[in-house]
């Protein structure tokens, strides 16, 4: 294996401790190449995660399940309706 | 953020600390150096920073409550040339500046598994939750 990321498990346990994704709607953004999605997608029930680099998407959107979506957009830029998503994730930029 | 979330929903942030850079270490054999840091661009950083910014404003403005926060390392080992070049080439990665006879003990003696390279950062996961 030419690549470990986070070896000793951390991340994941440390983001399933504080919020239970099960069920829920998520947006995330920032999403990059999909580190930090993959961890909850498989328990949410809709992940709508955006990010304005078009490489680092194109990565995510090869790493996850078809039913989620990912794009390339800056989060100003969008109009989404009131009170759709249970949890926002920021992961490590806005 | 806060008009799109219901009411009973969570904002979790999770952020490199600090921002500006990781740290690089070397295996070589059973021996770990610490070897530099790896710097982040510029662009990512203010993105970090704006982020702290506007959550901390949302919070003064009594959208979020802070509710819990968790520090941990994360951790990426690279254990071949290839991939460690692929993690330069990443956008969001800024400078190296590390050891660079380290770095290239580390080439020399990954082929055989006998080294890697190790970056680490203190990540801050924060939960908020929203108000009104």
């Amino acid at each position: 294996m030419a690549l470990t990321i986070d070896p000793k498990g951390l991340e994941t346990p440390v983001m399933h401790d504080l919020i239970d994704f099960r069920g829920k709607d998520v947006f995330e953004i920032g999403c990059g190449d999909g580190r930090v999605t993959w961890r909850y997608a498989a328990d949410a029930a809709t992940v709508t995660a955006i990010d304005p680099d078009v490489a680092m998407v194109e990565a995510a959107q090869n790493a996850l399940p078809e039913e989620h979506v990912a794009d390339v957009t800056d989060v100003r830029a969008i109009d989404l309706p009131d009170s759709v998503y249970d949890v926002a994730v920021f992961s490590g930029s806005l | 953020m806060h008009r799109l979330l219901r009411p009973s929903g969570a904002l979790l942030d999770l952020h490199p600390q600090p921002p500006e850079y990781r740290t690089v270490d070397v295996r070589l054999g059973d021996e770990l150096r610490r070897a530099g840091r790896l710097h982040r661009q510029a662009f990512f950083i203010a993105d970090i920073h704006a982020a702290r910014d506007t959550l901390g404003a949302a919070v003064s403005a009594g959208l979020f409550q802070l509710d819990e926060e968790v520090e941990f390392e994360y951790v990426e080992h690279y254990d071949s040339v290839g991939s460690w070049m692929a993690c330069l080439a990443n956008p969001r990665v800024g400078e190296l500046v590390a050891d660079e006879l380290l770095i290239e003990s580390a080439f020399a003696m990954m082929p055989d598994g006998q080294a890697e390279i190790i970056v680490t950062q203190l990540e801050r996961a924060a939960l908020f939750a929203r108000l009104g």
